[in-house]
């Protein structure tokens, strides 16, 4: 996110403005879950942390705390938030206390944004609406790219395992599966499909 | 933000597979934060990786053989290369191939058709089926003994892979999941010949009781969605 881009966002959900923090939620959401995602695998706990992070960064912008401490960029600060509640996480976790959070007391006035946090589908879920959309991508791919994209993500091999398999270079194996991302990538973008991510 | 990350579809795998260091896995995310390149492939990998390990069983049976059928013909291409070189430098050398392999041919014929040794009480037939008991399944060969848990998950404990037995074969396994584990028992064929859900992670097969065959036999272990553990076993 530019800085400008950045600046406008925290000035307007400073003043009030809810659109603002619905597009900072929209713009890094995914970044976030990635993040968290990364680290804590029930999806229950994950989509808690993932809340936890933009209402405590939403609320310092609100109150102008985030302002007046400001040491860093807005993305940065966010990443050192998502740290902290994963870390508090798991501090939580091996103490055995169970993570009550509860924020439709923070968000009483601001019920639209914890709805549009709540509306976050189920990961099984959208695996199933992409599955159809998945197989189409990877049917238009020729053989050899599919075999190595097999040999890479299903049987976890390495390049040299998989180059060695099909009597090719290491090389040839990071090409074909980089040329299989980048056709795969050109393919999602010309589709504009809105459910892959 | 122009990126300056050139090893990007290696670090984002190591990143998916968790196996960066946790000061490069931060400095990652940092920049995927604000790299929109990096972010596109990134959940573009996950997403195929997600995929790919989840669908590809129903969606492309197809290609999930490559590994196991190029290592079971593997031997066969190192062959035919091997006599593909040297009929290129010495064309003479096919002939005398062709020869000694005719020999073999015909010494083989003679001695299963001629040589009746009257001290082997097995006719021809049952040798044959006998013999086939104790070929090896090339799939199942190839995942045997392997850890598709670690092992404070699950420990096999006996029995040792490739044990004969004579009477009775105990399975035992330590696991640390609640969940119950599935044994079952297959024939080098790989038909199913029991199956059970002990509830103490012990399992005795009297193979006598069950008329089993001399031959060679497999295990498995499998929870509800999984294999877990593929082992062998010889009945003499």
């Amino acid at each position: 996110m530019e800085i400008a881009k950045e600046q406008e966002i925290i000035n307007r959900i400073h003043d009030g403005d809810s659109s603002a923090e619905e597009e900072l939620i929209k713009l890094l959401y995914p970044r976030v879950k990635m993040i968290v995602g990364s680290r804590v695998a029930e999806h229950e706990v994950r989509r808690e942390i993932i809340n936890d992070i933009f209402v405590s960064v939403i609320l310092k912008i609100r109150d102008g705390s985030y302002e007046n401490e400001r040491e860093s960029t807005l993305i940065s600060y966010l990443n050192g938030v998502a740290r902290f509640k994963i870390q508090n996480y798991y501090r939580r976790y091996y103490r055995k206390i169970k993570m009550e959070v509860n924020y439709s007391e923070e968000f009483t006035d601001n019920k639209e944004l914890y709805d549009y946090i709540k509306l976050d589908v189920e990961e099984n879920e959208e695996i199933e609406q992409n599955k159809k959309f998945w197989k189409e991508m990877i049917n238009k791919l020729k053989p050899k790219y599919k075999n190595v994209l097999f040999l890479r993500y299903y049987d976890d091999l390495s390049v040299i395992e998989i180059g060695n398999k099909l009597n090719i270079s290491p090389q040839k194996v990071s090409d074909y599966l980089k040329y299989s991302k980048q056709l795969l990538l050109k393919e999602i973008s010309e589709n504009k499909n809105e459910n892959i991510f | 933000m122009e990126c300056k990350i050139t090893n990007r579809s290696e670090l984002i795998e190591n990143y998916l597979r968790r196996e960066l260091p946790e000061n490069e896995m931060n400095s990652f995310e940092e920049h995927f934060l604000n790299c929109n390149k990096c972010f596109a492939e990134l959940q573009l990998t996950q997403q195929l990786m997600g995929f790919i390990k989840s669908e590809s069983k129903e969606l492309f049976p197809e290609y999930l053989h490559i590994s196991k059928t190029k290592e079971t013909f593997s031997l066969v291409e190192y062959v035919k290369n091997l006599l593909s070189i040297r009929w290129a430098i010495k064309p003479g050398l096919s002939y005398a191939f062709a020869i000694a392999f005719s020999g073999l041919i015909i010494i083989t014929i003679y001695n299963t058709t001629f040589n009746n040794d009257s001290a082997n009480s097995l006719n021809t037939g049952q040798t044959e089926q006998l013999s086939s008991n104790f070929i090896e399944s090339p799939d199942l060969e190839s995942i045997i003994n392997q850890e598709f848990r670690s092992e404070e998950v699950l420990k096999v404990l006996s029995p040792k892979v490739g044990e004969e037995v004579k009477n009775k074969l105990t399975f035992k396994w330590n696991s640390t999941t609640s969940e119950k584990l599935t044994i079952k028992i297959l024939s080098n064929k790989e038909d199913l010949l029991a199956e059970s859900t002990p509830v103490n992670n012990e399992y005795e097969l009297d193979v006598v009781a069950n008329n089993y065959k001399a031959g060679l036999y497999y295990w498995k272990l499998e929870s509800k969605d999984n294999l877990l553990y593929v082992g062998k076993f010889f009945v003499k």
